[in-house]
């Protein structure tokens, strides 16, 4: 119980703070006190002031609204390519395969990448590069209405790895369609797509 | 009536809806993952954010009351629904009418879902174009800047990609 005494004290005095703490890191972390702690951290919510939103944060909602992904739109108003920010997730993540992380990375940023699975340490590195919980802006693609596309990823079973280098779609022989079996996972893979 | 949903009261008046969703959206997104999980309650904030968008867009407002308790009464109602898997009955003040939802929305995401995939196929620089445009919902222009190239060539690999997404489409079907 201490521990979640603990958790709640921190993820208090955070949302506090204004940072947005990342409840379900904190859920995580409490292991069998998680509903003792979220049934703390509901109450709590139900009677704390919202603190005022930063102007990230009324960017980022200003384009989900709009039907453009929040962590473009954060990435935007921070001036930075996509390189750049692939280059900075290459170094503080030791993945050595650019093209194949700046893929994952354009995948997890335009929300068709489920974020559900993506590792912990993705979600640390962009928190670190960024400054704020990208955890809690990324969302799948959505419709103008905003119905989530969360059932859609679970529906269509466990994404495929990204493949080392792109298939050559065009010069496959017309009479043998690709191989469907979805390459094995490695270090990378495991990142963005956890371990299923 | 606090300074603070006096202040919101003002938001909703001038009609900075933005501003408000993102004020609550912690609010909003740490009740709905405590009531259930990180994946549902992820979809349930967001069915929360939306619904008050649509209700906003509609024309709703709500003299008197302040929107913290709109906020946390449709994060209640949106929860109902969510574990009871249908429409909940819980009867909505004076003049709110619950969002329409639609169900055009499944075949828009299937659709983008698949693309998203076929696109992940394309040659790496029609790729990028592709996702920048299509997926991401930028400009030609704003791609071109962002790939470091011009509009035209941006159109040129898109014009290329859509050919082999053509193709890829008819070779599925």
């Amino acid at each position: 119980m201490a521990d979640v005494d603990r958790l709640f004290d921190e993820f208090a005095a955070a949302y506090v703070r204004g940072e947005q703490p990342d409840i379900g890191a904190s859920l995580a972390l409490a292991g069998d006190g998680a509903d003792e702690l979220a049934r703390l951290i509901d109450a709590f919510l139900r009677v704390a002031p919202a603190p005022e939103p930063r102007d990230d944060d009324v960017a980022v909602m200003h384009a989900r609204l709009g039907g453009e992904p929040g962590l473009l739109a954060l990435r935007k108003r921070r001036a930075r390519k996509v390189d750049e920010v692939v280059s900075d997730l290459a170094e503080l993540l030791e993945v050595d395969d650019i093209a194949r992380l700046r893929r994952y990375y354009q995948r997890l940023e335009g929300g068709t990448l489920d974020p559900g699975p993506v590792d912990q340490r993705v979600w640390d590195a962009l928190r670190d590069l960024f400054v704020t919980n990208v955890r809690a802006i990324v969302r799948p693609v959505t419709t103008p209405t905003g119905e989530s596309a969360m059932a859609y990823y679970r529906r269509g079973g466990p994404p495929r790895p990204l493949e080392k280098r792109s298939p050559m779609i065009l010069s496959a022989s017309a009479s043998e369609p690709p191989a469907r079996d979805a390459p094995e996972r490695d270090e990378l893979d495991r990142l963005f797509l956890g371990d299923d | 009536m606090t300074d603070d949903d006096a202040r919101d009261a003002h938001l909703l008046e001038d009609g900075h809806i933005d501003r408000l969703l993102a004020k609550y959206h912690p609010v909003i997104l740490g009740r709905c993952i405590a009531r259930t999980n990180v994946r549902d309650g992820e979809d349930v904030a967001q069915d929360v954010e939306f619904r008050l968008f649509r209700e906003f867009q509609a024309g709703k407002r709500y003299p008197g009351i302040p929107y913290r308790v709109v906020v946390h009464n449709v994060i209640r109602w949106t929860l109902a629904e969510h574990f009871q898997g249908r429409a909940t009955d819980v009867p909505l003040p004076e003049g709110w009418e619950h969002g329409d939802g639609g169900l055009g929305f499944e075949l828009e995401l299937v659709d983008r879902l698949w693309i998203a995939d076929l696109v992940e196929q394309l040659p790496p620089v029609e790729r990028d174009a592709c996702t920048l445009v299509y997926i991401q919902g930028m400009s030609p222009a704003q791609a071109a800047a962002e790939l470091d190239t011009t509009p035209n060539n941006v159109h040129q690999r898109l014009f290329h990609a859509r050919r082999r997404l053509e193709e890829m489409i008819d070779g599925d079907g």
